[in-house]
């Protein structure tokens, strides 16, 4: 009883929600309905466990998941999914109790949920997925998550067999999950035009099964490539089975089992997304390659982690980036570092605000590669942001970039910023900060005429 | 030009947080102080490492889940870590690691492993991570220094009569229960301090190398670099510690 109580009074906070503010609906019914029925996951009715995926991992998993939506729905499958990027247990029970019936009973082709990678073993105890994709497990929003050992232990302890996992074979963390499983399905993407290495002063990282030495032989993203550990022998595999070839990101197309795709988003790491996605429709929603190809050129990404806005004269390529993430500052470094045209580069790495105490942590920018950059055709560099500013600019000079090119401001000011474009010379302006500042600058931009 | 021969303990498996920085900042500083520099990346391969051929030797951090591979290798060489660390010269080793040179480590499955034994306390692993800006102050190489940096906290480092390295004006620091962060011993910093601290505090990396040379009978050379951007950030950060929300109580008193 005490389910259907939940359940209707969550329903009822959804129909209030639909009336005053559509946006807000992603987890607030479920976590309201979750006080009555701590279980309610659990006691929905029809969800066959087999046709239900959980997608985890530090970066990659909403892009992820709204891509195999995307296949699956215009491939005429009904899905469940928790697109909005609430990835918690009331996320997924809000998307359940949105999808089902007053009696509690959800009919759906498949589920497809976003899950936090610390809180999927305790969604998997009341939703016992069949299917776990795991993207990467990286160093990542270390005031939560410490270290990705962290992480690594939380999630492979908590995860019960039995299970098909979905693993990225070029990540050395989640392909070492393979041990926990015998049906896996690897994916992955060949060496690429963007794959680099970088130099033996940068550590790499320590082998999930004996804490050796990781060797990339090359990155495809920071942190992901093909690898191997001499101690132990833990490895990429040779081929994956799903495996994202001939990338040609100039004409924006690539292949995968002999079928041609075009590339919706032209960036490195989206390549392991639509390796992943590729894995999924097949193996799991039975959608061959070449039907999934037709749906690609349709695909928007939501919340996407590049975009460019017109300011006067000038162009704005905003980076976003996760703050405290050296895989995704790396990435977006080497897209500004591959740019042969002359450029402004600002970076707004800010103190880490998502939890009290706020800190003021920069040090993730001394994992990353900036050489390249430096030895790019850079006009000059902006480093702002309240508390952090002065050691990005000292990471750039401990780059070598001379000190003259470097302007600091200890402000995420837009007035500030807009200055600072003014100022350059060259249209070409890179910019990495928070996503509100970004759209704070862009509403800005669209008032004022600029 | 005397060189300043610096040992970089298993880089790629103490990995964690940027600590490369560390290097380069020994490096810069051993270099305006005047002596050529060379950086040994010690790994499990390495054959016959002796502590005793550096004049430097760095730890950065790494997962408590490496420590007893690591300790595999370092343990045996305990006698002369000791030697080293009498001697004056400077063992620098930051985060977590600490534990490794601590007696016994707890870990929060119940199960425990011994450190090195080389500081006198004990290492409890903690269920939750805590993150935070980290501030304070230190007698270093006979002088007093002020030290901002950022700490994650995966453990409580409870001391056994092992003298403080800082006193806290802000942070968790050892235990988030009193003043106390980091132990030293000698010239040799055991520190929560991330930062990577010696780009962040270059009065403290000044100090090291001016220790360093000192247990090798030379006298460092002046190190004019310019360090105004340093001397900034440490303005806005403390400015930005001050002013901001927190729940620790033991900065209080």
């Amino acid at each position: 009883m005490k389910f259907y109580i939940a359940l209707w009074y969550a329903k009822i906070i959804n129909l209030l929600i639909n009336i005053i503010d559509k946006s807000r609906g992603s987890n607030l019914s479920g976590e309201k309905a979750m006080k009555i029925d701590p279980q309610m996951v659990a006691h929905f009715k029809g969800i066959d466990p087999s046709k239900v995926l959980f997608i985890t991992g530090t970066n990659g998993k909403s892009t992820t998941t709204n891509l195999i939506t995307h296949i699956f729905r215009n491939s005429g499958k009904k899905v469940v999914v928790n697109l909005e990027g609430a990835n918690l247990i009331y996320g997924v029970a809000t998307a359940l109790i949105k999808s089902s019936s007053l009696s509690g009973r959800v009919k759906a082709d498949y589920y497809i949920f976003e899950t936090d990678e610390r809180y999927l073993p305790l969604i998997r105890k009341q939703l016992p997925a069949a299917n776990i994709m795991i993207t990467n497990l990286q160093k990542d929003q270390v005031q939560r998550n410490g270290d990705p050992d962290y992480i690594y232990r939380k999630l492979y302890s908590g995860i019960e067999s039995p299970v098909r996992f979905f693993l990225n074979n070029d990540e050395p963390r989640t392909r070492a999950f393979a041990a926990k499983s015998d049906d896996v399905v690897y994916y992955g993407v060949e060496r690429h035009s963007e794959s680099f290495n970088k130099d033996e002063t940068y550590p790499t990282m320590a082998c999930p099964v004996c804490r050796h030495k990781i060797i990339f032989d090359y990155y495809n993203n920071d942190g992901v490539g093909r690898f191997h550990c001499e101690n132990c022998g833990h490895a990429s595999g040779d081929n994956a089975d799903y495996l994202v070839t001939d990338v040609d990101f100039q004409n924006r197309n690539f292949k995968l089992r002999g079928v041609d795709f075009n590339m919706p988003y032209d960036t490195p790491y989206m390549c392991y997304n639509y390796a992943g996605a590729l894995a999924v429709a097949k193996e799991l929603g039975g959608i061959e390659p070449e039907e999934a190809a037709k749906t690609f050129g349709a695909f928007k990404n939501v919340g996407g982690r590049f975009e460019i806005l017109k300011y006067k004269n000038k162009t704005i390529k905003y980076m976003r980036i996760k703050q405290e993430n050296p895989e995704t500052l790396q990435t977006s470094i080497n897209v500004m570092a591959a740019d042969p045209e002359r450029k402004m580069v600002c970076l707004g790495l800010c103190p880490l605000i998502d939890m009290i105490p706020h800190y003021a942590n920069s040090f993730y920018a001394f994992d990353c590669d900036l050489s390249k950059l430096a030895a790019s055709d850079v006009e000059s560099y902006f480093c702002f942001s309240e508390a952090v500013c002065y050691d990005t600019a000292n990471r750039l000079i401990y780059e070598g970039v001379d000190k003259s090119k470097i302007a600091v401001a200890n402000t995420e000011d837009i007035n500030v910023l807009f200055e600072q474009f003014d100022k350059a010379e060259t249209d070409n302006i890179y910019l990495i900060t928070w996503l509100h500042t970004f759209e704070h600058m862009k509403k800005d931009i669209e008032k004022e005429g600029k | 030009m005397s060189k300043m021969k610096i040992a970089w303990l298993f880089p790629d498996t103490l990995y964690l947080h940027g600590e490369r920085g560390n290097i380069l900042a020994l490096e810069r500083y051993a270099e305006a102080a005047g002596f050529d520099t060379e950086t040994v990346r010690i790994t499990f391969d390495t054959q016959d490492f002796d502590p005793l051929d550096y004049n430097i030797i760095f730890c950065p951090p790494g997962e408590i889940t490496s420590f007893p591979v690591v300790l595999e290798k370092l343990r045996p060489l305990k006698d002369k870590f000791l030697e080293f660390i009498e001697a004056g010269r400077p063992l620098i080793v930051t985060g977590t690691s600490m534990a490794m040179w601590c007696e016994e480590v707890r870990r929060t499955d119940g199960s425990s492993f011994s450190g090195m034994g080389i500081i006198a306390a004990d290492v409890s692993e903690n269920e939750e991570v805590y993150g935070d800006d980290i501030w304070y102050t230190c007698e270093y190489n006979g002088n007093q220094i002020e030290v901002i940096g950022c700490q994650i906290q995966m453990a409580d480092f409870i001391s056994k009569g092992e003298a403080a390295f800082g006193k806290l004006k802000y942070g968790y620091g050892n235990t988030g229960n009193d003043r106390a962060e980091g132990f030293i011993r000698k010239n040799s910093i055991f520190t929560n301090t991330l930062g990577p601290v010696l780009v962040a505090n270059p009065e403290l990396t000044k100090n090291v190398i001016k220790a360093a040379a000192a247990a090798k009978g030379e006298e460092a050379g002046t190190m004019d670099l310019d360090t105004s951007i340093e001397e900034s950030s440490f303005e806005v950060k403390k400015q930005f510690i001050s002013t901001k929300v927190t729940r620790l109580k033991n900065c209080l008193d």
